[in-house]
């Protein structure tokens, strides 16, 4: 079963763009950042040397979100032509009957493939700038580069879940690509009110981005368990939905 | 004639333009109330909603049924079709890219960008043909490579820019996309 969900993954074009993407996108994100972050660590204005490194992980996270959402909506895509109406989803339920196994069989390749993503690219992004930048970098704590694998893996399964519950690739997909690059909207909101700083991007890059331009203090550990909070009900909904709704 | 009308008869049928359109501009205002002051702010945001509608004017046609066989069957010269899908989807931009200018405050150019944003989108999909795939694409360029890129001075000009100021890049990569679109329209099997 869960073999069969790794092959139908990887059977995806879309889901290669967004694991090479995913890949690419962060260590040459560092490369053409080199000079002028080497310029800011000179003269002193770099926001967090704490953060170097770390920071210019953020853009591959497009890899895990992109395969949170290609695992679910693909299966809504239909199998052919002249048989508008039924989805892949027919001919994978017709194999595994037992939705909750079918999900779990789900979960465990995407958790699977975007934490190994996420070591490879973290591997790449934290070697590159220690080349780079040399000393400026501090020493990698063992458990803040878990935080950065740990918050990989639940914004995949964040998008994931929101796919199950829309049942569609382009709501999530663009949801969240608008709202994690960019002055976020969520960042917006927290100057609305102090309660946008619990939605789940803007707490969950808190589990391991120190220097931040935020007034409201908030501990890795509760951004933790509050990222894990949304990701659970999110995907408690989705999962009721899936077991309930006709294919 | 019949070109256009049949064409608008299909855009303003789909539900999901519909929605698309209706969602963008209610999180337009939402996003303008948050901001608190007039400005092309906003719509640096919800011009994805812009760009979801061109992909899904076009990603429609191609899905299954194959109603794309159907229009081309009706409608069987290629680039008067192209050209009464650009005009009709234009056409139809406007007036949601009017209303979401004038949410905001900002002026007419940015109207002009917003509707451009959508005609690339739906030349893209031409060429792309999927949905999923031309959001991924076009997202990644306004959203992604395009603040990732901005911090290059000699790159600026070729980004398509913000919706607050319109250039020459936006025209420029929508009229190349257009050319690219009608030569896959021409060529490529239905």
């Amino acid at each position: 079963m869960v073999i069969a969900e790794l092959r139908k993954l990887l059977g995806i074009p879309t889901a290669w763009a967004g694991l090479i993407l995913g890949m690419l996108l962060p260590p040459l994100t560092v490369l053409i950042n080199a000079p002028s972050t080497r310029r800011a660590i000179e003269d002193g204005s770099y926001p967090n040397l704490a953060d170097l490194g770390m920071n210019d992980l953020g853009i591959g996270l497009l890899g895990p979100l992109v395969l949170g959402v290609v695992i679910v909506s693909s299966e809504y895509t239909p199998t052919g032509e002249h048989s508008p109406g039924v989805t892949q989803l027919h001919a994978t339920l017709t194999a595994m009957p037992h939705r909750m196994r079918l999900l779990a069989a789900k979960t465990t390749v995407l958790i699977a493939v975007v934490l190994l993503q996420s070591i490879v690219v973290s591997a790449a992004v934290l070697t590159l700038t220690r080349v780079l930048h040399g000393d400026a970098m501090p020493p990698v704590d063992p458990i803040r580069l878990g935080t950065v694998l740990i918050y990989w893996v639940l914004l995949a399964l964040f998008s994931y879940a929101i796919t199950l519950i829309v049942r569609n690739g382009i709501v999530p997909l663009t949801l969240l690509i608008v709202n994690s690059f960019f002055v976020s909207v969520s960042y917006l909101l927290t100057k609305v009110t102090d309660l946008a700083y619990y939605l789940p991007d803007i707490a969950g890059a808190r589990m391991f981005i120190r220097g931040d331009n935020f007034d409201y203090a908030m501990s890795p550990l509760v951004a933790g368990l509050t990222m894990t909070a949304w990701v659970v009900a999110l995907l408690a909904l989705g999962a009721w939905l899936f077991q309930r709704r006709d294919a | 004639m019949s070109y256009l009308r049949a064409e608008l008869l299909k855009l303003w049928t789909l539900p999901s333009l519909r929605l698309t359109a209706l969602l963008t501009l209610a999180s337009t205002a939402l996003l303008r109330w948050a901001a608190g002051e007039p400005g092309a702010l906003p719509l640096t945001y919800t011009r994805a909603g812009f760009l979801v509608l061109g992909v899904l004017a076009v990603s429609a046609e191609h899905e299954a049924g194959g109603q794309f066989r159907t229009t081309l069957l009706a409608m069987p010269r290629r680039l008067p079709l192209l050209t009464a899908k650009a005009v009709t989807l234009a056409a139809a931009t406007l007036p949601i890219a009017a209303i979401a200018s004038l949410i905001c405050g900002t002026d007419a150019a940015t109207i002009g960008y917003l509707t451009l944003t959508t005609l690339l989108s739906a030349a893209v999909t031409i060429v792309l043909r999927q949905a999923v795939p031309a959001v991924l694409l076009l997202l990644g360029v306004y959203f992604i490579a395009g603040p990732l890129l901005r911090a290059h001075e000699d790159l600026r000009a070729w980004l398509p820019g913000d919706p607050g100021q319109l250039g020459t890049a936006l025209p420029v990569w929508t009229l190349a996309a257009g050319v690219v679109a009608a030569a896959f329209l021409r060529r490529r099997d239905a």
